[in-house]
């Protein structure tokens, strides 16, 4: 009876692992939804990895096309067709950049209010588009701070060190000017920087 | 490396001669407010400042309300010192409209505006509401939540000046509301329109400087000073202050580079406790003190023009101050500055801090 349960519920587990798919939680931490909405507002690779990488290449949730990602079928023809009409609604750049799943609208969003919104506001609403985003998704949370610093330590490290360099090249360049204004100051006192009339010259 | 060729081929050409007499001949008067004379020039240095850096960020920036704020964020992410650049750029124009209030109010107090300079006073008033406006205009291309709320009330607030108010507020929208012609409108003025009318002023400004030879303060008009040769004497100090600003701002832009918040989004409220640019505070805090309605009137109308008047009057003082255009010592002008400068730091640190 026990050997039964025990099997049962691994069953029952492994099934609800493949509906909803692991917890996508990649090296630093993100879910899927926190890596989303960092996307979204920033459009670039999330923090801790190097600018210019993109967390796409490990990341699944990074593509676009949804299909080829491997969520189940269900899911995917749930959330794609608000997503085609959002993609229609808008010019080329979100087809271009793609709508990517927390970006699309969770269970019982609809895309139905916002279409309607939009179409009551002037050309810059209309052409900003409102995205499913600006609806509310449940457990979202308020979106990172852009890393404005390079974050590495190792950059850290190396600006810091050229910041101290430059106070020093700043300190020596004072020092030589200041030196060079006693030097004047001096000449002048002796009165040596006048030119004389009459000097004689040696042919 | 006296290059005698190249100094014979510009001789033939041109009176170099004269220039290094114009040059050699150039005196600062010494005296013990003479380094009042330095900010005109960290001012000088620091528009220099500004023109690189815009210049390198204006090759990366897309002035399009869907990809502005994208292409800052690339420009920090990406580019190699990029944030540096953009970083350099944001303080350089803090500390530009710093050295020019500075600048301001050593001329107003050292009556440096009596006659016969009184043009070098507006060239450099105007220069000075350029210069706010250009970080105005540069505040709105980071197209940010809080840059788009920002300038959403400060043009609102233009909107409540009678007669004029609303047209200016149009213009400066290029609509009804703050949108992405906004945004195009305040890219041309940032990096051409701006720009323009600065360098003209400048050259203008720099003009009558040389006209007119340095102010004296009527303090110490008469007394037996001993005038500095600019070159090299005072060319050097400034070399040494240029240089120490350019420190400042580099460690500034190094270790409080400035954040970028979300894309701006029309639909979504302001951001909470929201203020405008440092140097808008006095007039936001001046703004709050004013009720609603006074005497069935518009508060916030009664507030700007009160402030617009009070600005006028500033700009206008050189005719105001007789007394100084006689070369009379003029206490009562002193005060007014005075109370002019306690008014402004005063209500921007409590605009700062509440």
């Amino acid at each position: 009876m026990t050997q039964f349960f025990m099997t049962f519920a691994v069953v029952l587990i492994t099934a609800t692992a493949l509906w909803t798919g692991p917890e996508k939680v990649d090296s630093h931490g993100l879910t899927s939804v926190a890596l989303q909405r960092y996307d979204r507002t920033t459009w670039h690779s999330p923090p801790g990895l190097h600018p210019g990488f993109s967390a796409s290449s490990c990341c699944p949730w990074e593509s676009s096309k949804l299909l080829q990602t491997g969520y189940p079928r269900e899911w995917v023809t749930a959330t794609q067709a608000p997503a085609v009409a959002y993609k229609a609604s808008l010019a080329h750049t979100v087809s271009e950049m793609g709508v990517a799943p927390a970006a699309l609208p969770v269970e019982g969003a609809t895309q139905a209010p916002a279409v309607a919104y939009k179409a009551s506001l002037a050309h810059t609403v209309s052409e900003m588009g409102v995205a499913p985003a600006a609806l509310p998704v449940e457990g979202a949370t308020q979106a990172p701070l852009i890393e404005v610093f390079p974050v590495t330590p190792y950059e850290r490290l190396i600006i810091y060190e050229n910041l101290i360099i430059f106070w020093l090249g700043i300190i020596g360049l004072v020092i030589i000017i200041r030196m060079k204004l006693r030097e004047i100051d001096r000449t002048h006192k002796m009165g040596i920087d006048r030119e004389e009339k009459d000097i004689p010259l040696l042919d | 490396m006296s290059f005698p060729r190249l100094r014979s081929w510009f001789s033939e050409r041109y009176d170099i001669e004269r220039i290094k007499d114009l040059v050699g001949k150039k005196t600062v008067p010494a005296h013990r407010y003479e380094i009042a004379y330095y900010t005109g020039g960290i001012a000088l240095f620091l528009f220099v400042i500004q023109f690189i850096t815009g210049m390198v960020l204006s090759l990366y920036y897309i002035p399009y309300f869907e990809q502005a704020h994208h292409s800052i964020i690339e420009i920090v992410t990406k580019l190699n010192m990029g944030w540096f650049f953009r970083s350099l750029h944001h303080w350089g124009a803090q500390i530009a409209i710093i050295a020019l209030f500075v600048h301001l109010w050593c001329t107003l107090l050292l009556k440096a505006y009596r006659k016969p300079r009184e043009l070098l006073w507006f060239s450099g008033f105007v220069l000075l509401g350029i210069s706010i406006f250009f970080g105005l205009s540069g505040y709105l291309l980071l197209w940010d939540e809080r840059a788009f709320a920002a300038v959403r009330v400060a043009t609102g607030g233009a909107g409540s000046l009678p007669f004029v108010g609303s047209f200016i507020k149009a213009f400066l929208r290029g609509g009804t509301d703050v949108s992405g012609d906004t945004l195009t409108r305040f890219y041309a003025f940032h990096v051409s329109i701006l720009p323009l009318f600065t360098v003209f002023l400048i050259a203008v400004h720099l003009l009558l400087v040389q006209c007119h030879g340095m102010s004296v303060p009527l303090s110490v008009t008469g007394q037996n000073r001993k005038d500095t040769p600019f070159f090299p004497n005072v060319f050097y100090k400034d070399l040494i202050a240029w240089l120490i600003i350019l420190g400042i701002v580099v460690t500034l832009a190094t270790l409080l580079p400035p954040e970028i918040l979300g894309k701006a989004d029309p639909l979504a409220p302001a951001p909470e406790n929201i203020k405008p640019e440092w140097y808008f505070l006095f007039l936001f805090q001046t703004l709050k003190l004013f009720p609603g309605v006074i005497f069935g009137l518009n508060g916030e109308t009664i507030a700007i023009l009160l402030i617009s008047a009070g600005i006028l009057f500033l700009f206008l003082i050189p005719f105001f101050d007789r007394k100084s255009q006689r070369g009379e010592k003029s206490t009562l002008f002193t005060w007014i500055g005075v109370i002019y400068l306690f008014y402004f730091l005063i209500m921007t640190v409590i605009g700062f801090i509440s």
